[in-house]
Formats: C-alpha cells, sequence, structure tokens
C-alpha cells in the first residue's frame, strides 16, 4: 500500500513540476499564504533587535530616490537637446519591504518578502535597492510577495552600456555574475563601462543601475561578444529591497516627429510596396 | 498526534533554515532522514511530502520538485535503514547521502546552486549538529517506544 502511495506521489510530482509556471504559482499561492505567514513574525522580531530601524530606512529610501534622480541626469547629459528638454519625472513611489525568506537552494534566486497586494504591489513591479536591479515581483498575495532576482536563470532584463549606449539583454551566467547577451563584437564595450536598464521591455524603468562590465571577449560564433557583468547589487547580503510601484520612465521617451524623415519614410497610403528583385 | 508533532518539528527547522540563518543548511534534510531512520514507511512518506511542499513554497517555479526527492530521500532511507542502521556511523553516512543527492539533482534539474565550497561548509555544520539533534530525538520521540521494547523483551 505504501509503495502505491510513493510511486504516486512521484507521478504526482513530476506532474506539478512540468507544469506552466502560470498554473504553478496560482497553486501555491493559498499554502504559502499560511505557512509562510510565521515568517512575518520571525522578521518583526528580528527586526525589532536592529536599532534607529526607522531612521535608517529613510535614509537608504532618500538614498535610493537621489540614485535614481542622478541615473535620470546622467541619462539627460548623454542625449541631445530634443531629449534634454523634455521632462524629468519626479521621483518614483517605492514601497519598501523587507526579506523573510531566501529560496533553500541558492538562497539568491528567489527572495520572499514581507509586503504584499495590501500595500499595491503587483506581479511584474521592479525591485532595487540602493545599488542597482534586485529583479522583479513574480507572485504576490496578502501576505508575502516573491521575487525573482536577476541571478535567476528565469529573468532577463533589457540593458545598455551607459558609455557607448549598445544595447544588449542581460541575463544570469552563474550565481555571482551576470552575462550581457546580444552585443556584436564589433560594438564598443570596455571593462568597468556601467550596464544599466534600457527601459525596453516596458518593466524596469530606463537608467536603473544593474552592474559594471568586468570582462569582454569574442564569442566562439565572432558575431557577437560575451560580456561579464558583475552585479552592483551584493544579493547574499541585502536584507531590504524597494519596490518601484508606479510605472515611470526616466524620462519621457523620444517620439521622432514625422516631418525629420519624410525622405526615409515616404510611403503614400494606398499604395502597396512592390518587392524588388535585382 | 505523533504525525502532527513530527509536522510540525519540520515545520519549525523549515521556518528555521528559510528565515533565520545564512548561509542555508539543510535542516529539514537532516530533520527528514532522522525521522524516516525511526519511523514507520508511510509516516515517512508523508513526512517527505510535507518537507518538499514547504521547500517548494519558496522556491515556487520549481514546486513539485522538492516532493519529489524529499519523499524519494524518506522512502530510501526509511527502507535502507532495516539493513544498515545500527551505529552512528550510519546515520552520518545516510545523511550525507541524502544531502549530496539533494545537491546534485538540484544542479541538473534547476540549473543554480550555491557553490560546492559553501555547500561543504554547510554539510560540515549540518554534521556537526547532526548527532546531537539525533539523540535529541530519539529522546524525545522515541524513548517511550524503546523502554516498550525492552519490557517486552524480557
Amino acid at each position: 500500500m505504501a509503495k502505491r502511495i510513493f510511486i504516486f506521489i512521484l507521478a504526482l510530482g513530476f506532474v506539478i513540476f512540468f507544469l506552466p509556471s502560470k498554473i504553478k504559482l496560482p497553486i501555491t499561492k493559498y499554502p504559502r499564504f499560511i505557512l509562510l505567514y510565521p515568517l512575518n513574525g520571525i522578521n518583526q522580531v528580528l527586526s525589532n533587535l536592529k536599532t534607529h530601524r526607522k531612521d535608517f530606512q529613510y535614509l537608504q529610501e532618500l538614498t535610493t530616490q537621489l540614485k535614481i534622480e542622478n541615473a535620470q541626469l546622467r541619462e539627460k547629459v548623454f542625449k541631445n537637446h530634443e531629449i534634454a528638454n523634455s521632462p524629468v519625472l519626479v521621483n518614483s513611489d517605492l514601497v519598501s519591504a523587507n526579506i523573510i525568506a531566501r529560496d533553500n537552494e541558492t538562497g539568491v534566486k528567489f527572495l520572499t518578502i514581507d509586503k504584499s497586494n495590501r500595500n499595491n504591489l503587483a506581479i511584474n513591479m521592479p525591485v532595487i535597492n540602493v545599488n542597482g536591479v534586485i529583479g522583479k515581483i513574480i507572485e504576490t498575495n496578502n501576505n508575502q510577495s516573491i521575487i525573482e532576482t536577476a541571478l535567476s536563470p528565469g529573468l532577463k532584463i533589457s540593458a545598455l552600456d551607459q558609455r557607448s549606449r549598445v544595447n544588449g539583454i542581460i541575463e544570469y551566467s552563474d550565481l555571482s555574475n551576470l552575462r550581457f547577451k546580444y552585443a556584436f563584437s564589433e560594438s564598443d564595450i570596455q571593462i568597468g563601462d556601467t550596464i544599466s536598464t534600457s527601459g525596453l521591455g516596458g518593466i524596469f524603468p530606463r537608467g536603473l543601475v544593474i552592474g559594471i562590465v568586468m570582462r569582454t571577449q569574442l564569442d566562439p560564433t565572432h558575431f557577437f561578444q560575451y560580456v561579464e557583468v558583475k552585479p552592483s547589487v551584493n544579493f547574499n547580503t541585502i536584507d531590504q529591497v524597494f519596490i518601484i510601484t508606479s510605472k515611470i520612465s526616466l524620462y519621457e521617451e523620444y517620439i521622432p516627429k514625422a516631418s525629420q524623415y519624410d525622405d526615409l519614410y515616404n510611403l503614400k497610403a494606398g499604395i502597396p510596396m512592390t518587392p524588388r528583385i535585382r | 498526534m505523533k504525525l502532527i508533532f513530527r509536522l510540525v518539528v519540520l515545520y519549525l527547522l523549515f521556518l528555521i533554515q528559510t528565515a533565520v540563518i545564512r548561509p542555508q543548511l539543510d535542516l529539514v534534510v537532516l530533520g527528514l532522514v532522522i525521522f524516516c531512520l525511526h519511523d514507520t514507511l508511510m509516516f515517512s512518506i508523508i513526512l517527505g511530502v510535507w518537507c518538499g511542499i514547504l521547500l517548494g513554497l519558496v522556491n515556487p517555479l520549481h514546486f513539485g520538485f522538492h516532493i519529489i526527492v524529499l519523499s524519494f530521500i524518506a522512502y530510501a532511507c526509511n527502507n535502507i535503514r532495516r539493513f544498515i542502521y545500527k551505529y552512528k556511523s550510519y546515520f552520518i553516512g545516510i545523511l550525507i547521502i541524502a544531502i549530496l543527492f539533494k545537491y546534485i539533482l538540484s544542479l541538473i534539474f534547476l540549473g543554480a546552486q550555491q557553490s560546492f565550497v559553501s555547500w561543504i561548509l554547510a554539510t560540515l555544520i549540518i554534521l556537526l549538529i547532526a548527532i546531537p539533534l539525533e539523540n535529541l530525538t530519539v529522546n524525545v520521540f522515541y524513548k517511550q517506544w524503546k523502554m516498550q521494547v525492552t519490557e517486552n523483551s524480557y
């Protein structure tokens, strides 16, 4: 009897394991709400031991906002006068949260925080701290939320080199480093360059620091570069994060006026384009 | 009632492992192995599933993986103990194999894992506390059972 139950459980485990995450996350929502509830209390007890907590939190929040503002201003410096004339948005709405649990394999891939949809958190909201990007929220219930960090293989962030404006995708490389992908071999990327979010993709606002280029080498295909990025955030030591709750972009996106491109886009409505065969 | 006590103990170990201690130690696996070496097969399977659910909650995208791994560990421990569980050294050996088994499977199926060095360090700490915790558990949960066996044997 026990053997049959064991086989049934193994089969059930396999089925659950291979379910898509869209189904898995709702399944685990209510058990997590109940079973992880004590973590909030444990966290409160631990946090009460820390003195001057509120001041510290306020200062961290202030620093984070100033960092964002600094990033905005840096972005403006890089842009041409048309973008420089666009309005800079005011500081975003941040919700501070404490990390109450970490995933059991690595401790850095998934973080559970003590804030939830009661605090206006929602799925896909970006999570940052003083030093830069941490990840995004992938699940939230009435008590906790789960963050998928940049060190999780599942998370990919659209990014750019702040100096040379080369675009690419940041993704997991190993448990301490990230990889900046799809930078062409002739792209100007140097060691020490700062990689920040590009704002493409719509989740992360533009200009948030992700990390610093540590190593570049030519891909075996000779088409792309292999760029290793050291994250600006130490994922092992963070205990507090900030969630950006409002949709922000660091400045109004530059939309070119049609008149400037009349020559390039001299298309007339109603006349279909015919392919040219050479 | 016995089962509920065991579930609560494993739950407490999970809370400590997840929220308090850094770096994370496999306290849940330790507790599971200790219980499975003493309990019935059915109890062991239930405890394995329970631990799998708990660990899956903080790793939701891989929910189900821990259920498979930990229920297998529970099942294997319970079956192995009939043959070799006589001395403390066997307990330590089984524990090392269980933790290594979980580590390797996590490495293969979940992609990322903590580095081997930090894993070794965490395992050494686990081994240090394993024997005292096993003694404590046996005294708390299984002493009565031992006495009954002794009385019956006379």
